[in-house]
């Protein structure tokens, strides 16, 4: 069982038009071919969904669906396929799928890696009484040298200080966004204000801890770009403390809580009218577990040097409407 | 020791009134913070706690999967099995 972000392996909007324009990922093009025989056919557009394929990539059945019942029967009727095609006696050779990029290859080793949870929270009057079943993840990372910027140079109790914009820009413009239905578009330099605040708390010889607090304002008017636009307008508050240890250079625990409310216009607005209310929460992720070494949504966006980008820039290829020749 | 017998009963009525004030404490705070409520040291562990992922939110996280289609394939070569892929946009087990 396998899972894996379809946009990448799809080579974008329109895997036609990232061949032509020598998209050449083994990993990529095995998908491809695979996934041209599936249930969207070999057309632009999307690729989402469910496939049952063999170990050298030959499709056997594929379903995009909600439904429990129409999944079993599709993956009953891959499993009959697999059953015809299986050879008696040797095992079937692996497709030739070694990626030659994948975001998670720029994980900062030693540098912060927090998993994200975006929920959305209930405006009832007792909120907390009454959880909202709809939350998502993401990831936030910072190499080494943006880890130091968290920590002051020459911390004192009680020091209070501002932490670097590149701090506040990675959360405001990639995290603090309405992902808790699903994917949703970052914000602009130009779209964000506010900043984050620290205040030592605690100081020993080889570690120190500091509070956060912060506000957040995000505006936009944009149009979707790749399906996706940012939210019109986000107010957010945040709070939070991490302890930092000054020998090792790790943290021995971040968390971090935002709250705020996501408006339908971007337009000043005096009331909650027409906004609901949404919730961050960040703590370090395990990197010992796989899963929580996958990369950010929008790190290709990131525009931090560290990032290895893919020789070929997906959002640049033009985008085709599905069934377009 | 028979002795020690009233001064347990009364270390455990004790123990039970401390519970039932800490969770009515707890209930009355839960029920007066409403979103407009500013986020403080006093109310962080429950919004904390309403946000986060409980454990029967992530069961489908804990089955064993792959995560690439390209470490499926070698999986599946590597049983002599099928692959079954889910691919979303969004990593289905990240951001979707």
């Amino acid at each position: 069982m396998a899972t894996d972000e379809v946009w990448r392996l799809q080579g974008g909007s329109d895997f036609n038009e990232y061949q032509k324009s020598g998209g050449s990922d083994p990993e990529c093009l095995c998908f491809q071919k695979m996934a041209s025989q599936g249930h969207y056919g070999a057309g632009g557009g999307t690729k989402q969904g469910i496939y049952v394929c063999t170990p050298d990539g030959e499709f056997l059945a594929s379903i995009n669906s909600l439904s429990g019942n129409a999944v079993a029967t599709t993956l009953k009727q891959a499993i009959a396929q697999w059953k015809e095609k299986l050879p008696n006696a040797a095992a079937t050779p692996m497709a030739k799928s070694t990626p030659t990029h994948r975001w998670e290859w720029s994980y900062p080793e030693g540098g912060l890696v927090l998993k994200q949870t975006t929920r959305y929270l209930s405006d009832s009057p007792q909120p907390l009484l009454e959880r909202d079943k709809r939350f998502n993840f993401d990831f936030v990372w910072f190499n080494p040298s943006e880890v130091m910027m968290f920590v002051p140079k020459q911390p004192e109790m009680g020091m209070k200080f501002d932490l670097p914009q590149t701090l506040f820009d990675r959360f405001a413009r990639f995290h603090f966004i309405e992902t808790a239905h699903g994917e949703n578009g970052i914000f602009h330099q130009n779209e964000i204000s506010g900043k984050l605040q620290g205040e030592v708390i605690d100081l020993q010889p080889d570690s120190l801890t500091i509070a956060i607090t912060g506000k957040c304002h995000s505006l936009s008017n944009r149009k979707a770009y790749r399906g996706l636009s940012p939210a019109r307008q986000i107010k957010i508050e945040v709070y939070g403390s991490f302890s930092f240890n000054s020998s090792s250079k790790e943290f021995d625990k971040f968390e971090l809580v935002a709250k705020g409310r996501i408006f339908n216009s971007s337009d000043k607005v005096d009331s909650n009218a027409d906004s609901r209310s949404i919730g961050w929460y960040f703590t370090v992720a395990d990197p010992t577990t796989p899963s929580e070494r996958l990369s950010p949504t929008h790190l290709h966006a990131y525009g931090a040097s560290w990032v290895k980008q893919p020789s070929l820039p997906l959002y640049d290829l033009k985008a085709k409407k599905p069934n377009q020749p | 020791m028979t002795f020690l017998k009233p001064v347990y009963i009364s270390l455990v009525i004790l123990c039970c009134q401390l519970a039932i004030l800490q969770n009515s404490t707890l209930a009355q705070n839960t029920k007066s913070i409403t979103t407009s409520s500013s986020l403080s040291a006093t109310n962080f562990d429950l919004w904390r706690s309403y946000i986060r992922t409980s454990n029967n939110e992530l069961d489908w996280q804990n089955l064993p999967w792959k995560l690439s289609f390209h470490e499926g394939l070698k999986e599946g070569a590597k049983l002599n099995k099928p692959i079954l892929l889910w691919a979303m946009n969004g990593h289905p087990l990240g951001c979707t």
